[in-house]
């Protein structure tokens, strides 16, 4: 018998599953295609719905961390690491298709231009969020370094988002503007949709393994704690 | 315009099967992160019972190693 939550998660995978294979056939068949680009154009449904999960995780890690230096409890230290992990992940994907889809239209696979560099920087700042996690000695202090971490590195999430009008258009590679059809538009949001859901998905799971490690390391300790003071007094002497 | 149609193709499926290695490789991760608390669940539900915690008894030390 499934609990609510079972059920609820169960249905956000059917959903991302529908919507990922929906999005699948409207980024080949219902889409039109973009004459200069040719196929290369289509892999915008998987490069866009990437970056909107990545900039949705690293705000998570944001309000997480936020959460966590206010009340302290660890189910909000849990969520921003397993945010942060996603949107690592995320911009790994956001980071590998882009060069992919750069090379037959620019020409070369990178270019140090303003969105892609401040996107790669964005990766390595979050990289440096779970290396301090992975590194930090002291398990409390870690933490809170770990959240002042979380919501200093969100200042570059307006950075990568705005950097295409920040900086000169001569400067750019991304377009300033962009102009999609309705067809369109309707495959990038169910992309987008099918990306937030696995994203929320994959969250969970992450928090849930996390949680169940802390309540595990709880019981372990307890375990390890009654065969040592198992030993009655005048027994061993 | 037989060309055109399929042009840049290997393009598409290498964004395609970059993306989907990539999320794959973190269930994967995922996957693997399960398994090893499930070890460790087994581990402490086996150290619990009596017969693995109880220490030898003389001379069964020999048994033991």
């Amino acid at each position: 018998m499934r609990t609510a939550d079972e059920r609820v998660w169960a249905g956000v995978l059917w959903a991302s599953v529908f919507l990922g294979l929906a999005a699948v056939w409207m980024a080949l068949q219902y889409a039109p295609g973009e004459p200069h680009m040719g196929l290369a154009q289509r892999i915008l449904y998987v490069h866009v719905p990437a970056a909107v999960a990545a900039l949705l995780a690293f705000a998570t890690v944001f309000l997480a961390s936020i959460a966590y230096l206010r009340a302290g409890r660890p189910c909000w230290d849990h969520l921003a690491a397993a945010a942060a992990e996603l949107g690592i992940v995320f911009s790994a994907v956001v980071l590998v298709t882009g060069p992919i889809w750069a090379r037959p239209i620019w020409g070369a696979f990178w270019r140090w231009e303003p969105r892609l560099t401040s996107m790669l920087l964005l990766f390595a700042t979050y990289v440096a969020y779970l290396m301090i996690r992975r590194y930090g000695s002291h398990p409390s202090q870690m933490r809170r370094t770990a959240a002042v971490f979380g919501i200093v590195a969100f200042a570059n999430i307006p950075l990568v988002y705005y950097s295409v009008r920040l900086w000169a258009a001569g400067q750019q590679l991304h377009p300033q503007r962009v102009d999609l059809c309705q067809q369109m538009r309707v495959a990038l949001g169910v992309a987008t949709a099918a990306f937030v859901l696995l994203f929320f998905l994959l969250l969970h799971l992450d928090v849930r393994l996390r949680l169940f490690d802390d309540a595990l390391a709880e019981l372990e300790d307890d375990s390890s704690l009654n065969q040592t003071t198992k030993v009655e007094p005048g027994d061993g002497i | 315009m037989e060309s055109s149609s399929c042009q840049y193709l290997d393009y598409l499926v290498a964004a395609g099967a970059g993306a989907w290695l990539v999320l794959a490789g973190f269930v994967w991760i995922l996957g693997r992160r399960q398994h090893r608390l499930a070890r460790r669940v087994e581990k402490l539900c086996g150290s619990s019972t009596p017969t693995q915690t109880e220490p030898p008894k003389p001379g069964e030390g020999a048994r033991w190693r």
